[in-house]
């Protein structure tokens, strides 16, 4: 299922986010924009281009799971994270 | 000299425990912010060679983002210890090699703790460890660090290890990344005090990740500059090339390299929806996660309030009764009875004592339970809940750990600032922690509740923690509206520990370390602060009497007080024993309820009839403390609503009459009302002495006295408000 902005729109897929997805998906990361202080921090916990993440809960805060560990992650930094849909 | 072995690993992998079962020293295990900052050390003896064991603050990875991260980082590369055992989290493999793939580029001697072992296996992830062994040529042990299994081997690969060359992890950044490492090595080089910091190739990844704290150390040495300006060159360099920041390109190799490692450790892990995922759903979401929150925090407090009464009574009166009787017949064998040494010993330091011993049930059991919410995990989920709505008011949601320890004690919830990613949000936290209601000011809510108000006693408790809450977030939103307005706000990104059975062993450790650094510390400052009021209260300067034998309106203290109770007259308590008892609460809020007692009752004849004796005494010590136990047990139930007992049923004793007359002659009649504005005001006002110095070296003296100032101004018109608020709408 694609995932849907919050206007019920079909999220363009370039510009999709973390914040976007729905629970359930497994979502890959394309890239991670904004300040180098999110950057460092996601850096370091392995959201990074190329990994896969299973959404477990999607929104305040969004659980994602990555690797077997669970990551909460607030909106700002959602938004921040483009994703695509993994297959 | 002895090896010095550094214990380093992410947040929740059970580095701490781990720790502890290596140098046997009682550490406190759990979530808590900040407890890893002060550096823990200890020691272990393997074979003939004792080993210093150091206990390095949690990190997801050496590039230093915070200060934890820092302290790593800096530690690592200034002190090299002879072995670096990492603990990693065996559950989440990708999320924990990133600190031991550092380490090993970083060129240390490793031992690799693939901990929690046993929460792996009940995930059915199946790893074979030999693959991280042969990749990195360390030693890699399973262990579970809360249960001990594992330590004898790990201390036994420590010393193995020390004979060992270490061999340093060489990963591909690719062909741009590489070609600007190349060239930053030659700088590197070329100084000779820059070579000294580590192995070159490392020392160049971390400038190009962006390092602080390496950032920081070349700012401090002559040819540093030129460094950091080509290291800033190649980061815009790798950008422009790659089209990512420097440090994602960094990270996303490293990544690659640690994914194919997992692979092949593990096999392809399918992520499976757990239990524990679904309980997370209903604990974070969006609607019912506050309200559930809120829930959790009224049992707490119902816990320490109404469960603890009968402790509290048996503590009182067993130290105002037999120990201070007793005392008194230890002095009259020595011959010091009746004089200033027994005014001094009863009322100066039994009475100090008594303030400190008759708020341990309560701490104990507040304690107890932060401790069960800490080792459950569950006290990670409400952060990451208060999280979305402290953020809409300006306040950073990790700001909420040090808020929750400040329920327990403003001190530590200031150190406990430590762990916020900026010096703003440290600041910001550190101002509006002392407004979260700490545990000994919950004294003064529970004598003037059980006064004014016994018919809603919780209630009115439970709404003082509630107004401090909620003081603390408009200032917070004040503030980061004004003077601490901020561009780039912290990311809130969190891994979340196990739901798990709490450790008893973990639980105790807890509960034992905080109660008795309460008791140690209190044991001081209270008795000190005891004493210096009973001095006081000897000095004769106001006429009459003689020393230790004077009317307490004449004496310094009283003096003391007149002169501070206009100022408070407005509220409706300025009668100068409530200005007293304020007063003293500036050197300990634990001592504004012993003060009153004091205050109140110098002068009130103990009822006096045939003393008991020793035996019957000890006999009543016992009995009443299983009477106590029993009405515990009895409370329980009304934790839950549940009233099986009617708590209301508190005598008026000498006291609680003194305090009830006092409030209602300062007020007018309005007692109820000057009571509530006086319980506000001990709940906003200027924190004790101890806090203003954890304060002070935190953040300064200037912010100091902006935080002094500023509470005593808000504690006064927040009293303002209720009395004279009150007394307009005619309640009272």
């Amino acid at each position: 299922m694609l995932p849907r902005r919050s206007d019920g729109s079909i999220a363009v897929k370039d510009r999709l986010t973390l914040d976007d997805a729905d629970r359930n998906t497994t979502v890959r990361v394309v890239r991670v924009v904004g300040r180098p202080r999110l950057i460092q921090r996601l850096a370091a916990i392995g959201v990074v281009p190329g990994v896969c993440l299973t959404v477990v809960k999607p929104h305040g805060p969004a659980i994602v799971s990555l690797g077997g560990a669970r990551i909460a992650i607030g909106k700002g930094a959602a938004q921040s994270v483009q994703i695509e849909i993994a297959d | 000299m002895r090896p010095v072995v550094a214990v380093a690993g992410c947040p929740n992998a059970g580095k701490t425990s781990l720790f502890n079962q290596l140098s046997g020293a009682r550490q406190k295990v759990g979530n808590w912010p900040g407890q890893t900052v002060e550096q823990y050390s200890g020691e272990f003896t393997h074979g003939a060679t004792t080993f210093d064991v150091v206990d390095l603050p949690g990190t997801y990875g050496l590039v230093a983002v915070s200060a934890e991260e820092a302290i790593a980082a800096t530690y690592l590369a200034v002190e090299k210890p002879d072995v670096v055992v990492t603990v990693v989290d065996s559950s989440n493999l990708t999320g924990s090699l990133h600190l031991v793939a550092q380490i090993a580029e970083a060129g240390h001697r490793q031992v690799v703790a693939l901990n929690m072992i046993d929460v792996a296996e009940r995930r059915g992830i199946d790893i074979d460890e030999s693959v991280l062994a042969e990749t990195l040529d360390v030693e890699v042990i399973r262990t579970v660090a809360r249960k001990g299994v594992g330590t004898e081997e790990i201390k036994a690969a420590i010393a193995r290890s020390l004979g060992k060359p270490a061999r340093p992890l060489t990963i591909d950044y690719g062909p741009v990344v590489e070609r600007h490492v190349g060239g930053l090595i030659e700088d590197i080089i070329a100084d000779p005090d820059v070579a000294g910091r580590g192995i070159p190739r490392w020392t160049a990844l971390q400038l190009l990740a962006g390092d602080r704290a390496l950032r920081g150390y070349l700012q401090s040495i002559p040819g540093g500059h030129a460094i950091l300006e080509a290291a800033a060159a190649d980061r815009d360099g790798i950008a422009a090339e790659t089209t990512f920041e420097c440090e994602m390109e960094l990270a996303e190799h490293r990544f690659e390299w640690i994914t194919r490692l997992v692979s092949e450790m593990t096999g392809t892990i399918t992520a499976t929806t757990t239990w524990s995922d679904r309980v997370d759903r209903v604990l974070t979401h969006r609607l019912f996660g506050i309200p559930i929150f809120l829930v959790v925090m009224w049992v707490v407090l119902r816990v320490t309030a109404d469960v603890t009464a009968p402790y509290l009574d048996w503590v009182d009166t067993t130290i105002s009764g037999p120990v201070s009787r007793w005392a008194v017949d230890l002095l009259g064998l020595v011959g010091l009875a009746g004089g200033w040494v027994e005014s001094l010993v009863v009322d100066g330091v039994l009475a100090g004592v008594g303030g400190v011993l008759v708020f341990v049930p309560v701490l104990f059991a507040l304690y107890l339970m932060l401790a069960l919410l800490e080792d459950t995990g569950y006290m990670s989920r409400a952060a990451a809940v208060m999280d979305r709505a402290m953020r809409a008011v300006g306040i950073p949601g990790k700001a909420f750990l040090p808020m929750m320890v400040g329920f327990g004690c403003t001190v530590p919830a200031i150190y406990a600032t430590r762990t916020l990613d900026s010096s703003r949000d440290r600041l910001l936290t550190g101002l509006i922690t002392p407004f979260m209601s700490c545990g000994a000011r919950l004294p003064v809510y529970v004598l003037l509740a059980t006064i004014f108000f016994a018919d809603a006693k919780s209630m009115v408790v439970f709404g003082m923690y509630v107004l401090g809450i909620a003081v603390a977030v408009l200032i917070g939103f004040l503030m980061s509206r004004t003077a601490l307005r901020e561009e780039d706000p912290a990311p809130f990104v969190m891994v979340m520990p196990e739901f798990r059975m709490p450790n008893a062993r973990t639980v105790w450790i807890l509960v034992w370390q905080r109660t008795s650094s309460f008791i140690k510390g209190a044991g001081t400052t209270i008795l000190a602060a005891s004493i210096v009021v009973w001095l006081l209260l000897a000095l004769p300067l106001g006429g009459g009497g003689s020393f230790a034998d004077t009317e307490v309106e004449d004496s310094a203290f009283g003096i003391v007080s007149k002169g501070a109770a206009p100022v408070l007259q407005p509220l409706g308590f300025g009668e100068w024993e409530q200005s007293g008892s304020l007063l003293s609460g500036f050197v300990a809020k634990e001592v504004v309820v012993s003060t009153m007692a004091q205050l109140y009752l110098t002068d009130a004849e103990s009822d006096t009839g045939a003393d008991p004796t020793f035996g019957e005494d000890l006999a009543e010590v016992g009995s009443s403390f299983v009477a106590a136990g029993r009405d515990t047990l009895l409370t329980i139930p009304s934790v839950i609503g549940l009233d099986f007992i009617d708590l209301a049923d508190d005598t008026d004793t000498t006291l609680q009459a003194a305090v009830r007359s006092s409030f209602d002659s300062s007020s007018g009649g309005r007692g109820s009302l000057a009571a509530l504005g006086f319980m506000v005001f001990v709940l906003l006002y200027t924190p004790c002495m101890a806090a203003v110095a954890a304060f002070r070296q935190e953040f300064g003296t200037k912010w100091m006295w902006v935080s002094v100032i500023g509470q005593f101004v808000i504690a006064w018109s927040g009293a303002f408000l209720v009395f004279q608020g009150g007394r307009l709408l005619g309640l009272g």
